[in-house]
């Protein structure tokens, strides 16, 4: 038989003392199979100092030596001219590598090994030219075997990867659990599941969702009942098993669902075959605060992961990871709800009650599979999982060092070059004390709000055109000065072999991708519909690939790492941007106003666009030429207006032309624009201000803009809503060292109304007016609106609205004082102290009082027991009176002494 | 000068002159030129024959200056002295990492700022210093006997973004202070401040037995006029307070006065009890806690000023008002009580510090 499938996973099973390898996927039509390769062996290479000795060792200590044969090859590091004899050590059972491997490594005749920790299936992938994800056509035999669970079981005897862009239609499974616990994190050697929520798509006999309940309860078509958790989890494993999901879906599924979902089957003594394999159990492993879930044949996507890569990597900007928050601010859609702390209630509540709770797990299972599908999260995944070669489960999981590991030893095994084993801990730390990665060079910028044209250039791909440029590669390095090979001298003074003589492999692999990348592109180009996001995606992919080989070689725990490579290129780096602001501002009239590892800003003398863009190709043309090739120089976009704040802090209304248009849209870089303890009021002060800069460059606009919302903050006109801070109830009240706002309402709320939100819980509140410090001053914003208590709008000024707009006015010529209204220019010291709330009564102030029981001031009413120090308020620096009895005065004259 | 116009200089200054005083100016005009040249705290309220031909033997260091009108400025300068006065008492102490509000930095996770204290919370305070003010936190122990307007050294750690104050470190009396004596043989005698009358006799009968002494009588409801006649071999100084007999020479209630060499500060205000009540301690700890801080009463009220404040520290304190009891501090001596049920007759030897309690029991 002939199928064609795309390879979801592949692992291996030892049978009769020999590996079989299996590889699981899934056809065009949709059919799971799995093929079964024999006769592919682990081994690994030493470099013996006595090989005769080796060999005797091997054979006499393991039985598992399947053969030993002596063979040349180049090692990686360093270049030299011919390869190195070796032993390649064949072994029957991959799980004894490691065993051999140190009982290798502690003989005084082995000088060193190689390759003894490359993963078994990836040794078979590597050699076999099949990458993760990518199709493959297989040729082979029926097998009857009841080992694996997949609608096609093959023995496999020819296989070869085909090309194909499209991917095939898989099965999606979202899970959710409620738990039911009345501690605040649960035990899941105790405490119950009770509800366990699935979303399918496509769906499952005519449900988009189910939920399974271990509560006897009303009946509805898409909810099904059980007695006791463990007839639920019994149900859950018979869904599975029907449905076949290829991948698992869930928020925060690797941390908490899955390893509990788990455990508890344990518990229930029901098995945990949840793959497609009825030996291999699914497992769930913690490493440190992480964990590691695995499942035969299957994929755990963990979309709370993916937002949170999105998040890291400054592709999304979202003030909180919640379900509910993320689900508001990208679906437009939320959670159910129900305070994690009412859970329990919940639970053993009324009927109501409890089918509420359903509800919400089943929002909580669909939600997830929304984002993961709509938002098109794994997208990029998928096709990191082809241009790697990984497995899409640990392109999922894993890192940049592993993919690019996984690419060198494929491209390194292909030129008879072998890869040292990993660093183990502390190997390079003697030479980190030497020598320290130096970083990219980022230039003074000129600060302020530029309002002619800025044209943005940067290097295309700089750090791999250097490793191109220079031949950069640790099988090119030159340590032997007196190699007598031709070589390059890059910049930072190391030296490589000229590719005339060996092209580096790295060099190779990138320019390969470069190019597979620019042919993408221009598939983007002529493509629509599904095809065009797979190829978008793939194109990010390669570009993601391509920039990953920097930082690698810089990379402490990378088997390739070599510091000096890591230097070298960003020697290059820094040696070009100052090379090309040194070309720009001699050979043209224009000034670099700003620069960062690989781009630089030009600032034109024209307002107009198409003129802009003149002069940007102007200094590209001007740097090539200079630069003789080395990089290329790409005009990216013009910026009609540009905000620099500092270094790797800039806003700017940027243009760039698509297909003939100018497209508009505002860049922040480096700007925080959402945190978490911000107020909506905060966030959208800032936005606005900027909108305003950069939009219509008007100064005084945004400034009055802010004093607008000062004012309507005194007269407390600025909805509760957008004043409300959040923050998390993340452990027990009592756990708390500190003395915080939200902690203390807790308290209060306790008091007040018995009951108050709990670990887990969010907890709003708002600051307002008091003589009590701020903590005790935090109150619930329903409260605050029913008993139409005052806001503490001096706080809300001085510590929400105007610290993030401090800089922005500080490099447009205006001080903190001045925003803060204690500007030498009256003028603006007036713009912010005009219409106060109380009028002022000039004749009642010069009244003496009696006596006084607190000092206030006239300006913001902050009061005071103490007189402060300064005299002033220190709030606003305004002018203090003496208060007695709500009345105020600027004299005392006591009636009586004491 | 006539005697109208020397009349009319002591009036316009707020001073009485009796009769027999005025003559006595008339005739020594010497004398009328260097009282004429005396401050207002040099002189009594009422100018006395006595007063022009022997001097001042009680030299007034510090007493209530009121005005008709006080102004913010004034609160401001007063604080402003006190904390610059006690900056600079803390500064001399080996504080560790010893900073401004403004230089606290993640680098010194340990350091020591001296504030002053602005309000006092359950597990918070708030501090100014002259850069600027900031909230810390604090045990309920540390905070149990701070209050505002003290003005202290704070040893701080940061903690996990909050800044914890360890240790309070008050100014405080030097240590090696020595135990002031006067020079010469001089005694005084502090008579209670409420006598029953079936007392009087008793008390004459003390007094007496102690020829060379000074009585010093604080707010007392004793005929003066008759004490004066009876003891007419004492000199007897009248503190505060409304004298029987106006004419007489009248010393400020409170003040601190120079005595042969011996600063003593005499008040007959409730002080001590106020804040052992506040602070739930007995007097000693009160008193204690008072002097380490270097002010007898810490929420004074502005027209009172610095009275209170131990810019100059006494080496004898006279508390005329609570039980009975003497303690001893750092070479000051403090002594309560006066007006008990049971009147005490307070003895002290100036030479020697001794102090000789007398219950007219």
């Amino acid at each position: 038989m002939e199928i064609q499938f795309q390879l979801l996973d592949c692992d291996y099973i030892v049978l009769d003392n020999a590996p079989i390898v299996r590889l699981f996927g899934k056809t065009k039509e949709g059919k799971a199979v799995c093929g079964f390769y024999r006769g592919f062996y682990p081994y690994f290479y030493v470099l013996p100092k006595q090989k005769d000795k080796v060999v005797e060792f091997l054979k006499k200590n393991f039985q598992i030596i399947k053969n030993i044969e002596e063979v040349e090859r180049f090692k990686s590091i360093n270049y030299q001219k011919e390869k190195t004899k070796m032993l390649k050590v064949t072994l029957t059972d991959p799980s004894k590598v490691p065993e051999v491997r140190e009982s290798l490594k502690k003989e005084s005749f082995v000088q060193s090994v190689f390759e003894s920790d490359i993963l078994f299936k990836y040794r078979f992938m590597a050699d076999m030219g099949i990458s993760g994800f990518k199709w493959l056509n297989v040729k082979g035999r029926p097998s009857k075997t009841n080992t694996v669970k997949c609608d096609i079981s093959m023995d496999v005897e020819d296989f070869a990867e085909v090309e194909n862009p499209e991917n095939g239609s898989f099965k999606y499974l979202s899970i959710d659990i409620e738990t039911i616990s009345k501690d605040v994190i649960p035990d899941s050697r105790k405490d119950e599941i009770g509800i366990i929520s699935l979303t399918f798509n496509p769906d499952y006999n005519n449900h988009k969702s189910l939920s399974l309940v271990a509560k006897r309860t009303r009946v509805r078509s898409n909810v099904k009942v059980f007695s006791s958790e463990k007839e639920m989890l019994q149900e859950f494993l018979r869904v599975i098993e029907a449905y076949d999901p290829d991948l698992l879906v869930g928020y925060n599924i690797n941390g908490f669902d899955f390893p509990y979902i788990l455990d508890r089957l344990r518990e229930n003594k029901l098995h945990q075959t949840i793959g497609r394999c009825n030996q291999k159990p699914a497992s769930s492993r913690k490493f440190g605060q992480q964990f590691r879930n695995t499942v035969t044949g299957r994929v755990i996507v963990d979309t709370y992961a993916l937002i949170k890569e999105s998040i890291q990597k400054g592709n999304l900007r979202l003030k909180r990871l919640g379900l509910g928050d993320v689900s508001r601010a990208l679906l437009n859609d939320e959670k159910i709800n129900i305070p994690h702390s009412e859970i329990y209630s919940y639970w053993h509540g009324t009927e109501e009650q409890l089918s509420k709770l359903i509800d919400y797990a089943e929002k909580d299972s669909v939600l997830p599979l929304r984002l993961l599908l709509e938002k098109s999260f794994i997208d990029k995944f998928l096709e990191l999982s082809k241009v790697s070669g990984l497995l899409l489960q640990d392109c999922l999981d894993g890192g940049e060092a592993q993919r690019v590991e996984n690419l060198l030893l494929r491209e390194f095994n292909l030129h008879s070059f072998i890869l040292p084993d990993k660093p183990v801990d502390g190997t390079h730390s003697e030479e980190t004390e030497i020598q320290t990665l130096k970083g990219a060079l980022v230039l003074e910028p000129t600060l302020g709000l530029h309002t002619e044209s800025v044209v943005y250039l940067d290097f295309k791909s700089m750090y791999p055109s250097i490793f191109i440029a220079y031949n950069i590669c640790p099988t090119t390095l030159i340590k032997d000065e007196n190699n007598g090979a031709d070589t390059i001298t890059t910049p930072y003074e190391t030296k490589f072999v000229s590719p005339k003589v060996r092209e580096g492999v790295i060099p190779a692999i990138l320019k390969r991708l470069i190019f597979e990348r620019d042919k993408v592109r221009d598939s983007v180009r002529k493509s629509s519909g599904e095809i065009k996001r797979i190829l978008e995606a793939k194109q990010l992919a390669l570009k993601i690939m391509t920039n990953a080989f920097y930082g690698y070689t810089g990379y402490l725990r990378a088997r390739l790492y070599i510091m000096e490579i890591a230097n070298t290129i960003t020697g290059c780096g820094r040696f070009l941007i100052n090379r090309t602001k040194e070309i720009v501002e001699k050979g043209t009239s224009y000034q670099v106003v700003y620069g960062d590892t690989d781009s630089i800003m030009v600032k034109t003398n024209t307002r107009d666009l198409d003129e802009a863009v003149r002069i940007g190709h102007e200094v590209e043309k001007l740097v090539n030429t200079e630069l003789d090739g080395i990089v290329q120089l790409k005009i990216e976009s013009v910026y009609k207006s540009l905000l620099i704040l500092s270094k790797k802090r800039y806003a700017g209304l940027s243009y760039e032309k698509i297909d003939g248009e100018w497209k508009e849209e505002i860049v922040m870089k480096g700007i925080e624009t959402v945190r978490r303890d911000w107020c909506d009021a905060t966030t959208k002060t800032l936005f606005e201000v900027l909108n305003i800069l950069l939009k219509e460059q008007d100064t005084k606009k945004a400034f009055r803009y802010v004093k607008d919302i000062t004012q309507r903050l005194e007269r407390n006109e600025v909805p509760i809503e957008d004043l409300v801070i959040t923050k998390s109830i993340s452990k027990a009240i009592s756990s708390y060292k500190g003395i915080q706002p939200h902690v203390e309402l807790v308290k209060k709320l306790k008091k007040r109304n018995g009951s108050s939100p709990g670990v887990g819980d969010r907890v709003g509140f708002v600051i307002v007016k008091g003589m009590q410090l701020l903590s005790e001053r935090a109150e619930d914003p329903d409260y605050v609106k029913e008993n139409k208590i005052a806001v503490d709008s001096r706080y809300y000024i001085e510590n929400q609205i105007l610290p993030p707009l401090e800089r922005v006015f500080e490099v447009i010529g205006i001080s903190k004082n001045e925003l803060t209204g204690l500007g030498r220019q009256m003028l603006l010291k007036e713009l912010f102290r005009g219409n106060r709330i109380k009028p002022t009564n000039g004749e009642t102030l010069q009244q003496p009082l009696p006596a006084y029981d607190s000092f206030s001031c006239l300006n913001c009413d902050t009061l005071y027991k103490a007189v402060p120090l300064a005299g002033k308020c220190l709030q606003c620096h305004g002018e203090l009176l003496f208060e007695f009895n709500g009345v105020k005065s600027r004299y005392l004259s006591p009636t009586r002494l004491t | 000068m006539d005697k109208s116009e020397i009349l009319k200089h002591f009036l316009n200054k707020g001073i009485q002159v009796n009769s027999e005083a005025l003559d006595t100016l008339y005739n020594h005009p010497e004398r009328l030129e260097e009282i004429t040249s005396m401050s207002l705290k040099e002189l009594p309220l009422v100018l006395s024959e006595d007063f022009i031909l022997k001097g001042r033997s009680v030299k007034i260091l510090k007493q209530l200056e009121l005005k008709k009108r006080y102004s913010v400025e004034d609160a401001t300068e007063l604080i402003n002295y006190r904390y610059s006065f006690i900056k600079t008492l803390l500064a001399k102490k080996n504080l560790e990492n010893l900073i401004s509000a403004n230089r606290i930095s993640d680098k010194l996770p340990k350091f020591t700022l001296i504030a002053l204290v602005t309000q006092v919370g359950e597990r918070e305070i708030k501090i100014e210093d002259n850069t600027g003010s900031l909230t810390l936190e604090a045990s309920p122990e540390i905070l149990e006997h701070l209050l505002e307007n003290d003005i202290v050294a704070l040893v701080c750690e940061k903690e996990e973004g909050f800044i914890k104050v360890t240790e309070v470190i008050f100014p405080d009396i030097e240590i090696k202070r020595a135990v002031v004596k006067s020079e010469q043989p001089s005694h005084i005698t502090i008579l209670p401040t409420k006598l029953d009358i079936k007392n009087y006799g008793k008390l004459l009968e003390l007094v007496r037995k102690q020829p060379s002494t000074k009585i010093f009588l604080l707010e007392t409801d004793i005929d003066i006029g008759r004490l004066k006649a009876d003891l007419s071999e004492h000199e007897i100084f009248f503190f505060g307070g409304e004298a029987n007999n106006k004419e007489e020479m009248l010393y400020p209630n409170p003040a601190l006065i120079e005595f042969n060499n011996v600063k003593i500060f005499l008040t007959s205000s409730n002080l001590l009890s106020h804040y052992a009540e506040k602070w739930d301690i007995d007097m000693e700890k009160t008193m204690t806690l008072l002097l380490k801080r270097r002010n007898l009463n810490p929420s004074s009220s502005l027209h009172e000023g610095n009275i209170y404040f131990l810019d100059i520290v006494p080496d004898i304190i006279i508390m005329t008002k609570g039980d009975p009891a003497v303690y001893n501090y750092k070479g000051t001596t403090v002594l309560l009580g006066g007006d008990s049920a049971v009147p005490i007759l307070w003895h002290v030897d100036l030479q020697t510090r001794e102090i000789f309690k007398t219950s007219f029991l």
